[in-house]
């Protein structure tokens, strides 16, 4: 695709991840994000298995490319989509702020996260989504926050609807990628050196 | 004292410019020398103790200056600029210091990030000299806090650095050593010149107040002999002021005088501490103002009255070597319970680490005997009570050999190196030479005992291999329940030291931190290849022929092969290859065989691991269909089926004629070049890249292979959808064909209960097919259409899915559907799907329009495991040599690390924890996923060298405690600081016995190999600051006494050095008043 000529100019491809339970809003903040509109998750279909979108931001004058992969919430669509995390530098897991049900749900996906990609290769963050449905709220800021407290995470709420929160979420994830090049920044290839050959006549040498 | 510096600087400028003899040049040289080094009003200049920590980054040299200035008493003078006349090398720089009088002295090196001497040439007549400023950091160390020093025999080495002799033989930590430069004509400074030259100092010192002692050595250089001088201006002090010393005028400055002797076969009265008593008090000249009163008492003992001897101090310090013996059996570990056992049930032996022989060279002990009144200790020609066991204080020093091999470390280095010259030959090979013909002979040549591998020909025996195999594939019979791949024996803990360290993580568990799925799991099947492969070339090994890691590897690998294929056609597992990833040491609770685990592939674990997993799945798959389908298998009692369990009977399906993987397998065993393969691979991924089956977007095609379709399997939503499995478990009736109710739901239509379908159990899929479906999914783009294709791509399972449910549920909607699948997109108030689902383009409708009713079990699978088990033998077959060892470096890595880490030592001794810590940071942090990610290759020598490390720290501490059985403690302190004091008790005692027993024939305890006495007194009986920090003495240094820098008011004092039968006194004689 257009990687040849695009990644000339940027530093890096990372790969994100948006997991969560059905309906939470996974692909309404892909789109929200990346394409800038909202449609509601009504009116856009249920996910089959996994896709994902590209968008290329900039920081620090900087460019990098970020490939979002956005999951299917069914159960059913599980092993297929936890095939994915593997390679994932950020993982967002997102829960409907209006369903505890989703909510409840998190810790199932951080287990599953955790048995996919150990928490030194990726940076994790919990978003609560549709917080423009404050009049039907379940699940509280506090208790967000303590869960992500718990487990660690990055915690932020925000509105895929009224794009509240959208941008600094991602922002602040690749930036928090960006922070940790161990996460993915390949060695400089100039200076590395195999293990020098000195025992290669030592080996050729019984040849008898 | 501001208008004096102000005058003299005047003075010196005057001087400069009418100045015409060299000797005068000289002096001014001398000055600007010491000016520049702040050496000026009894400033210590730059080594100003107050700014020197004991630890401390570098600064340069006006940075001190200008800090040490900034701190002293004087007001702040304005500094000359460096005169032109003296030697423009930079201070210290390292060319200057190896003057060859210097030899014992500093063999300092640019590395250190402590500077403690500055050199500066000077020249006289033409003959050129360095004058350097020497520090030595005791004083500051003990300020600190660092540790304890004993500052009347101060270490020669300190740091990491070696200081000068004279430091010890002086007990001053401030000194100016001057000394012939390098290109000097005359390496000897005859006596005549050396008064010159110190008389040229002590003009200097007047001038500009310098109280730092000069040395100039005379006669031969080796033998170290030097004078010298220092002139300390009497200035107000508080110590002095207590004293009542207050009343010296400036001028009656004290004049210090330096001397050496060096005897090489002392007279027999003067070898104890009696006859050099009576040799210090007489080349002091001291007056026994006593002398009549203690005739009467001591007539015997030399003249000198009892009273006399008690106002000298004496302080002494015996040395004690004790060479290492030989012992074969210096890594025994004492504690035998702790060890072999857990480890028997292994037929391997343990892999060897750390040196080949005992890496203990020597051990020294120092016995002191603190600082006291001369009558405190008997030491005369007959009569000695100063033995070691009467010191006060014992020091025990630990000499390692260098550190030149690491059984360990080489044996990675020999792994890696076989890998290398395996890729160099290769590069340089002919091509033909990795072709078929050569791997195809390999059986043949196998069995004559030899073979000929790819470029390098290694010896090969036959039966070591077989072994290799046997051990591998049948001592664990198939049968047996599969081991746990993770489980690792739990470490022991001993509380003793465990508080000071952090956690070491058990190698089962660090593979699991390491980059990227670069690893085995633990006691796996390629573990113990690993284990098997490694020993070979393990000093150890009980292989007949050692060769060649990469020999080995790819004799076993290319016989493993064969098996793997046997495996499969046989159906049966290959043992130690755990599907249901029981990779946490909770779950080895395998013969419990809890029938919700569910088979898949962990990615944690290296692609080999994965494929051979995939393998294992898939007979798994065909194991459960036999079971389920009693007529394709008569032997169906095989209790190697893990899935069979809690398996519903299903409806027979047509019998599948089971494929003589023969021909493929012969294909495979002649080992087409890697590239056909991996084509082969590619293109079948692309035809089949979603849904790890090779039925992807032909939902058409289900219908004409329905009937070779192979047996469907258990339901299993179990493992990821604990709401449906909760749902549904309760099972209140079964509905046709097993079939459960959902809830309580009904149809919409017909008002049947709905019924949760059998449904396919998912694929399995390794790393490689998941990236080549993501890449497949990139590159289509991220447009709508690109989107809607990949949708496609992935509905498989949905389409199979809503079959089913169709084939359960006469007369069921896309609602009902839904309820069931995803029940968020139902509206229950409402009664209808969410807005999205009821869209009338939805692809879901699509996609049910499509489905067609039919049970699972007749549809055509989702996987196809006997189209990729094949296609993971034919990727196992693939791998070259080379491939397989890139592959499995990482673990091989894992595996040096748990011989280091399983080692009781690890749990005693805090110093191997740590270095082992180290190492695991350094395993974790090593971009193993770049060393897979490409040809690249990746410098090891890091690992390597961490790995030599971290098994010489062990090995030390194993060596030690092999002396020092149980002394913890005692070993640690002394790995610590390559030295430590004996604490009283078991200690020493422990000490006392090593040292006495002295290897196989002695019996007593050895003689001191040297012996130190530093006598001295003060006139007028002052307070003697000498003391060993800690030590009982007639004062005590506290740490934080910095007014003590100045308080030791250096009298008399003479310094006696007995060693290989030659004596060395260095003495000190101040006077009072300047009689130049």
């Amino acid at each position: 695709m257009s990687d040849s000529h695009s990644s000339s100019e940027t530093v890096a491809t990372l790969k994100l991840l948006l997991i969560g339970s059905s309906g939470t809003g996974k692909s309404s903040l892909l789109m929200r994000f990346v394409d800038g509109v909202f449609l509601a998750p009504d009116e856009i279909s249920a996910t089959i298995g996994v896709d994902f979108k590209v968008k290329v931001i900039d920081v620090e004058g900087k460019k990098y490319k970020l490939t979002i992969w956005d999951t299917a919430g069914q159960e059913r669509f599980r092993t297929l989509t936890s095939s994915y995390y593997r390679g994932a530098q950020g993982v967002i897991l997102v829960y409907d702020v209006s369903n505890r049900d989703s909510f409840n749900d998190l810790q199932t996906w951080f287990n599953e996260l955790d048995t996919y990609c150990s928490s030194k290769e990726v940076v994790r963050m919990i978003v609560g989504n549709k917080v423009d449905k404050e009049s039907s709220r379940e699940v509280s800021r506090q208790e967000g926050q303590e869960f992500a407290r718990k487990l660690q995470t990055l915690f932020v709420e925000c509105s895929a609807k009224t794009k509240l929160g959208v941008q600094q979420a991602f922002d602040e994830l690749v930036q928090q990628i960006i922070d940790t090049p161990s996460l993915w920044q390949k060695q400089a290839p100039a200076n590395v050196r195999l293990q020098p050959n000195t025992e290669t006549q030592e080996y050729s040498g019984c040849a008898c | 004292m501001a208008d004096m510096d102000a005058d003299d600087f005047e003075n010196f400028e005057f001087i400069d410019y009418t100045t015409s003899g060299p000797w005068e040049k000289f002096i001014i040289q001398i000055e600007s020398c010491l000016k520049q080094w702040g050496l000026v009003h009894n400033s210590y200049g730059v080594f100003n103790p107050k700014r020197m920590p004991a630890t401390d980054d570098n600064m340069d040299l006006d940075q001190e200056l200008a800090l040490a200035l900034r701190d002293d008493n004087t007001p702040p003078t304005p500094l000359p600029p460096p005169p032109k006349n003296a030697s423009p090398s930079s201070p210290s720089s390292p060319s200057n210091e190896a003057g060859p009088t210097d030899s014992d002295g500093a063999k300092q090196n640019s590395s250190f990030s402590n500077v403690y001497q500055h050199d500066s040439i000077v020249t006289l007549d033409g003959d050129s000299y360095t004058l350097s400023y020497r520090y030595h950091p005791a004083k500051a160390r003990i300020a600190s806090g660092v540790e304890r020093v004993d500052l009347d025999f101060l270490p020669t080495t300190l740091e990491g650095i070696e200081h000068h002799s004279l430091h010890r033989w002086t007990g001053l930590t401030h000194i100016l050593v001057l000394s012939t430069a390098p290109n000097s004509t005359s390496q000897i400074i005859d006596l005549g010149r050396a008064k010159l030259l110190q008389s040229s100092f002590a003009i200097a010192f007047q001038n500009t107040g310098c109280n730092i002692p000069v040395f100039v050595p005379t006669g031969q250089v080796r033998n170290m002999t030097y004078t010298g001088i220092s002139i300390r201006p009497q200035h107000l002090h508080t110590r002095d002021t207590e004293l009542g010393l207050e009343e010296l005028a400036e001028d009656q400055a004290i004049e210090v005088r330096f001397n050496t002797l060096l005897v090489p076969y002392p007279p027999a009265q003067y070898t104890d501490l009696a006859g050099i008593l009576e040799l210090f008090i007489e080349r002091m000249g001291i007056d026994d103002d006593y002398a009549d009163v203690g005739d009467e008492d001591n007539g015997s003992q030399g003249g000198y009255s009892q009273q006399l001897k008690e106002q000298i101090f004496v302080s002494a310090l015996f040395s004690y070597q004790l060479d290492n013996w030989y012992d074969e059996v210096w890594r025994q570990w004492a504690d035998k319970a702790d060890d072999t056992t857990q480890r028997s049930r292994e037929h391997l032996p343990n892999l060897p680490f750390g040196p080949v022989q005992d890496p203990l060279k020597s051990m020294q002990l120092v016995a002191r005997f603190a600082s006291a009144p001369s009558t405190v200790y008997l030491d005369s020609k007959n009569l000695t009570d100063m033995d070691a066991s009467q010191a006060n204080i014992w020091i025990l020093k630990a000499i390692f050999k260098p550190d030149d091999y690491g059984l360990l470390s080489v044996i990675l280095e020999d792994a890696i190196s076989s890998w290398s010259a395996e890729v160099t030959s290769l590069l340089e090979a002919n091509k033909d030479l990795e072709s078929d013909k050569d791997q195809g002979s390999y059986t043949s040549l196998l069995r004559k005992g030899a073979r000929l591998i790819q470029g390098t020909i290694a010896m090969v025996d036959a039966s070591d291999v077989e072994n290799i195999i046997d051990d591998l594939c049948t001592t664990l019979s198939p049968s047996a329940v599969p081991v746990p791949t993770a489980s690792q024996p739990t470490q022991r803990h001993r509380s003793l030291s465990q508080g000071h360290v952090g956690r070491i993580v058990p190698a089962a568990e660090l593979g699991l931190h390491f980059r990227r799925a670069t690893t085995v799991p633990y006691n796996s099947f390629l573990w113990k290849m690993l284990r098997h492969l490694v020993d070979v070339i393990s000093p150890n090994s009980h292989i007949s022929y050692p060769t060649s890691f990469m020999g080995f590897t790819k004799a076993v690998w290319a016989e493993l092969l064969v098996q793997f294929a046997d495996y499969w056609k046989r159906k049966e597992m290959i043992p130690l290859i755990d599907i249901f990833g029981g990779v946490t040491d909770e779950f080895d609770d395998e013969s419990s065989g809890t029938p919700t685990k569910t088979a898949f592939i962990d990615f944690r674990f290296n692609l080999l691991h994965q494929k051979l997993t995939m393998i294992n799945c898939c007979i798994a798959r065909e194991l459960a269909r036999q079971q389920d389908d009693p007529s394709l298998s008569p032997s169906s009692s095989t209790p190697t089926s893990p899935s069979s369990t809690g398996i519903a009977s299903e409806e027979a399906s047509p019998v599948l004629p089971k494929e003589q993987p023969e021909a493929s397998q012969a294909s495979l065993l002649g080992s087409p070049g890697p590239d056909d393969d991996t084509a082969n691979d590619t293109i079948a991924d692309d035809k089949a890249p979603v849904d790890s089956s090779s039925s992807t977007s032909s939902v058409e095609e289900k219908e004409e292979t329905l009937a070779e379709a192979m047996g469907a399997v258990d339901l299993n939503l179990g493992n990821n959808s604990p709401e449906m499995t909760k749902a549904a478990s309760p099972a209140v009736h079964q509905g046709k064909g097993g079939l459960k109710p959902y809830k309580d739901l009904k149809l919409l239509a017909t008002g049947e209960p709905l019924m949760i379908p059998k449904l396919q159990e998912q694929g399995h899929m390794t790393e490689d097919m998941i990236q080549d479906q993501e890449e497949l999914f990139e590159n289509l783009g991220s447009s709508v259409d690109a989107a809607k294709t990949r949708a496609e791509l992935q509905s498989a399972q949905l389409i199979s899915d809503m079959g089913a449910f169709k084939a359960a549920n006469p007369g069921c909607t896309i609602g009902d559907f839904i309820r069931w699948h995803s029940p968020k997109d139902w509206d229950e108030k409402k009664g209808q799907m969410s807005a999205r689902m009821a869209d009338s383009g939805n692809f879901w409708q699509e996609l049910w329009e499509k489905a067609e009713a039919l049970p699972a079990s007749k549809q055509k699978p989702l996987f196809d495991h006997d189209y990729q088990a094949q296609k993971a033998l034919s990727y196992l077959n693939g791998q070259s040599g080379s491939q397989i060892f890139v592959q499995l470096l990482p673990s091989i890595c894992l595996l040096a690390y748990d011989a280091l880490v399983s080692h009781p030592v690890s749990t005693v001794s805090p110093q191997a924890a740590k270095v082992i810590q180290e190492l695991a940071q350094v395993l974790t942090n090593f971009p193993w996923d770049q060393l897979l990610a490409s040809e690249k290759s990746l410098d090891l020598k890091p690992v390597i060298a961490k790995f030599k490390q971290a098994e010489q720290t062990v090995g030390r501490v194993v060596s030690l405690l092999r002396k020092f059985p149980e002394q913890f403690s005692l070993v640690e302190r002394i790995l610590k600081d390559s030295e430590s004091i004996v604490e009283d008790g078991t200690e020493r005692d422990c000490v006392f016995t090593v040292f006495s027993a002295g290897g196989f024939t002695k019996t007593v305890f050895p003689k001191p190999t040297c012996r130190e006495f530093v006598m001295e007194t003060f006139d007028p009986v002052s307070s003697p600051s000498s003391s060993f920090v800690g030590a009982p003495g007639p004062t005590i240094v506290a740490p934080d006494d910095l007014t003590g820098w100045d308080a030791r008011p250096l009298q008399r004092r003479m310094y006696a050095c007995y060693k290989d039968s030659e004596v060395r006194i260095v003495e000190a004689i101040a006077k009072d008043g300047m009689f130049m």
